[in-house]
């Protein structure tokens, strides 16, 4: 391949920008928009795209292939097209994506994919993710006593293995039971369906956590703590995560203990 | 407004702007000239009120991942969980024909 048409080659990076305007983009993040010919944005805010705009001239929004009603497979289908044109017009394109470009985004992994499938070099950056913030704020340590993530409707309609005695962490509740994907945003209806799912493993009482993190740096974090069986009646946005604190105690595997405590006792290296 | 949002970049990377007690807030806004409307709502931390003058849409979709595969749609039926759970290693990449 010539020189001239390596320099013309397409490549795709994917980033995120953080949660909070100004406080958690990372260097490279910043590096990899200021060096793109083009730049698509995937972000939450309308002023954090308006931040990206002041840091790139040509920073196009995903918000338009998003419509009430319309499926989100078409939405996220039509994401990846359009980055991947650009890329095939062998630009320099820059995914930006709030959060971590990787956690619960379907887009910027299936764009890089279908690029390097095509021969296309791609690569995603780490962003600091809702879920990074959730731990800050809520003081928890997901290895102190492990922890399990599922997309709310995933959650509901699959039968999952829950552990009650580790976190439970569900994200997208505001559209929970949306099996149309087309929806804004579902209602108490709903929410009673995934509080019945919960109710399998945890009592009515057991507090849970609606969690949110700010997108402009001016607000602070919102906590609201309710009772599970409240919570459908409480309105969870669809920027909002679940968080549901272990229920019962950790509970010791003896035929474990007695294997390591027989190689500790044998002196096994 | 692309000093509002120069003035939003230094409070997210200040953390005496953006945790400290208000006073060099108060000193940070001045300097801005910013007053009115804008200057009661970042004080009260007021996103909305901020977004509400300077977008338009304010409110925008958050949502980047779908449940289950697209082979799953429109109609959800039990008798299509097997075919999908069965792709659970990889359950959400469409198939080409689905990225149109
Ligand atoms: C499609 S996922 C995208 C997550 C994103 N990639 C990240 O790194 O956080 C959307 C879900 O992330 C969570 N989320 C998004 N914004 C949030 C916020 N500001 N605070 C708390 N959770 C948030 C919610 O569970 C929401 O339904």
């Amino acid at each position: 391949m010539s020189a001239s048409a390596i320099a013309t080659r397409g490549r795709l990076v994917c980033v995120g920008v953080g949660m909070t305007l100004g406080s958690h983009i990372t260097p490279i993040a910043q590096s990899e928009i200021d060096h793109a010919d083009v730049v698509f944005a995937g972000v939450s805010d309308a002023i954090v795209e308006l931040w990206l705009r002041e840091m790139h001239p040509d920073v196009r929004s995903l918000q338009p292939y998003y419509a009430a009603g319309k499926s989100r497979h078409d939405t996220y289908g039509e994401m990846v097209e359009a980055i991947l044109v650009e890329v095939r017009a062998g630009k320099r394109v820059c995914g930006v994506f709030y959060g971590h470009p990787g956690i619960f985004a379907l887009a910027p992994h299936q764009s890089i994919e279908l690029a390097r499938a095509e021969g296309y070099e791609a690569r995603m950056e780490p962003g600091v993710s809702s879920e990074d913030c959730l731990y800050a704020d809520l003081g928890i340590d997901p290895g102190t006593f492990g922890c399990q993530h599922f997309e709310a409707t995933q959650f509901i309609v699959y039968k999952r293995v829950v552990d009650p005695s580790a976190w439970l962490f569900l994200w997208q509740v505001g559209l929970v039971g949306d099996l149309t994907l087309g929806k804004l945003g579902t209602g108490p209806a709903y929410r009673q369906v995934l509080v019945d799912v919960l109710m399998r493993h945890y009592p009515g009482d057991h507090e849970v956590i609606v969690y949110k993190v700010p997108t402009l740096p001016i607000e602070r974090p919102s906590i609201r703590r309710v009772r599970l069986d409240q919570l459908v009646d409480t309105v969870v946005s669809t920027s909002e995560t679940v968080a549901i604190p272990p229920a019962k105690a950790l509970v010791l595997d003896p035929t474990v203990r007695e294997r390591l405590d027989a190689l500790r006792h044998a002196d096994v290296a | 407004m692309s000093q509002m949002i120069e003035f939003l970049t230094r409070v997210g990377a200040d953390s005496s702007l953006r945790f400290g007690s208000g006073e060099s807030l108060c000193a940070a806004m001045d300097a801005m000239g910013l007053d009115g409307e804008m200057r009661s709502c970042v004080s009260a931390g007021d996103a909305e009120g901020v977004r509400a003058q300077i977008v338009q849409q304010s409110a925008y979709f958050v949502a980047l991942m779908p449940p289950f595969s697209a082979a799953l749609m429109p109609a959800f039926s039990v008798a299509l969980m097997a075919p999908i759970s069965a792709s659970l290693v990889a359950p959400f990449r469409a198939a080409p024909s689905d990225v149109s």
